[in-house]
């Protein structure tokens, strides 16, 4: 009686845990920033490849990176900046032959819609007391904020009154419920709030601040190889360039 | 509006429950029969660890034992072949590890307050352990135990860090209630952030709520007899 209830509890679960899946699937770990473009992009692959599944796995880019680092069955990694997928390139993670940068982004200068701000250099001004930044240790839209405020010398002034989000997102909401009177975050997600904030300047990428690019790469232990090499090429193709300039992504100069 | 991620959640803790249930039993009733043995202490403090460790310690831990960077992991993947990276199953582990102390500190109250002399009594005519076992302890700690399997149930449905580590946040595979209300906050969908928002808190509150009820309505019928 005793050994009959384990059996059956201890098969149970065997059963559960051993369950396989996966025909022809495809997962993508992307930059939470490229949720909606991404979902999209999905759509219109499928379209063209109907026997494959494409799922995303949407997160921080350095989650995503440690992840995939320690085995996770991922085949395909969109990252938001360099830094991440470079340490995987590094580490052999990702297949070096076949990397592309498939697309980029602004960085802007956001106020509330009845704001009165008006450009950089009234970030100085005593009537601006909280400025909304991303944290510049662990977002990268922080990171280039802060390097585009030190390039316009105004670094400092910005520090003392910056309130830091631990994501883009927070950092928007602060000024979009007005929190703070001014905020830089990517343009993409500016355009999330555009009844609520609007776009006072656009910082210049190459020289206010290191390009803005998102790589994409084969994750070297794919489980379907295959699909995950299509796919990379298909974020190369003019369908999804549409797409992401569609969602405010900034086309790719040549050379960068 | 996507209700995938609810049936998920409740498939995740459901099975959590399930896998925690067995060992946190006989950690609980190991804990709970008040003998002292040494290193009694250090044995709840490891198993108490969970609870007040933030959960994406724990979920960096697991995603270090389940990859393929340990023995254990390559074991589980390459000979076992459990997948438990990526898999709503992991999931369900992550969540287990979590809910697992606070079901086992409840459940051992529950344990520890089931009359001694009772058992004794019991072993003076002669039932096994396994009998008493079944037949005094269960039926007397039960309620605890009930309480304590719906407050694991509970901290399994509402877990987020530790799964987030382990089986990422896969639309329709591993994204759970709190995962999907995340994403949802990520991706600036501020409409479904507040239904899920709402349907955990609904289910959480209904969870906790027939729970008290219950109780309450077993004391009384208690109390009349």
């Amino acid at each position: 009686m005793r050994k009959k209830w384990y059996c059956w509890v201890l098969s149970a679960f065997a059963l559960i845990l051993t369950q396989q899946m996966r025909a022809d699937e495809l997962l993508v770990s992307a930059a939470a920033s490229l949720t909606d473009a991404l979902n999209e992009i999905g759509k219109a692959y499928t379209a063209v490849h109907p026997q494959t599944t494409v799922r995303f796995n949407f997160g921080a880019s350095g989650a995503l990176q440690q992840q995939i680092a320690l085995g996770a069955p991922v085949d395909v990694f969109c990252s938001a900046s360099p830094k991440e997928m470079d340490a995987l390139q590094k580490a052999g993670k990702i297949e070096a032959v076949g990397r592309i940068n498939f697309t980029g982004n602004r960085l802007v200068l956001i106020a509330p819609k009845k704001g009165r701000l008006t450009g950089w250099n009234d970030l100085k001004s005593p009537a601006i007391r909280r400025i909304a930044l991303s944290n510049p240790d662990s977002v990268p839209s922080g990171r280039y904020a802060q390097e585009t405020l030190t390039k316009r010398g105004l670094w400092e002034a910005a520090k003392a009154k910056a309130v830091f989000g631990e994501n883009v997102r927070q950092t928007l909401t602060y000024v979009a419920n007005g929190d703070a009177e001014t905020g830089i975050v990517f343009k993409t997600d500016a355009l999330h709030e555009t009844g609520k904030v609007r776009i006072v300047s656009e910082a210049t990428s190459g020289k206010d601040h290191t390009p803005i690019l998102y790589p994409a790469a084969v994750v070297t232990q794919a489980p379907n190889h295959a699909a995950a090499v299509r796919f990379v090429a298909f974020l190369q193709s003019s369908a999804v360039r549409k797409i992401l300039l569609r969602y405010g992504f900034a086309p790719l100069t040549s050379g960068k | 509006m996507d209700l995938a991620p609810l049936w998920l959640s409740l498939q995740v803790a459901g099975l959590a429950t399930a896998l925690m249930l067995p060992f946190g039993l006989l950690a609980a009733w190991w804990l709970g029969q008040g003998r002292g043995f040494p290193g009694k202490s250090l044995i709840e403090t490891l198993f108490t660890l969970p609870l007040v460790l933030p959960p994406t310690v724990v979920g960096y831990a697991l995603l270090l034992l389940f990859g393929q960077g340990t023995a254990v992991g390559r074991w589980l993947n390459e000979t076992a072949h459990v997948r438990l990276l990526f898999t709503w199953q992991g999931a369900s582990v992550a969540a287990a590890v979590m809910a697992f102390p606070l079901f086992v500190r409840t459940a051992s109250a529950a344990f520890a307050a089931v009359d001694r002399e009772l058992l004794e009594a019991g072993r003076t005519l002669g039932a096994s352990e396994f009998d008493l076992w079944r037949q005094v302890t269960i039926p007397l700690a039960y309620r605890g135990l009930l309480a304590a399997l719906a407050l694991g149930f509970a901290r399994a449905l509402g877990e987020f860090g530790a799964t987030l580590m382990v089986a990422g946040s896969i639309p329709g595979r591993t994204q759970t209630l709190p995962l999907a209300l995340y994403a949802s906050v990520q991706a600036g969908h501020d409409p479904d952030a507040l239904v899920y928002t709402l349907l955990l808190t609904l289910l959480a509150f209904g969870l906790l709520g027939t729970l008290g009820a219950w109780q309450t309505q077993i004391t009384r019928s208690r109390g009349d007899r």
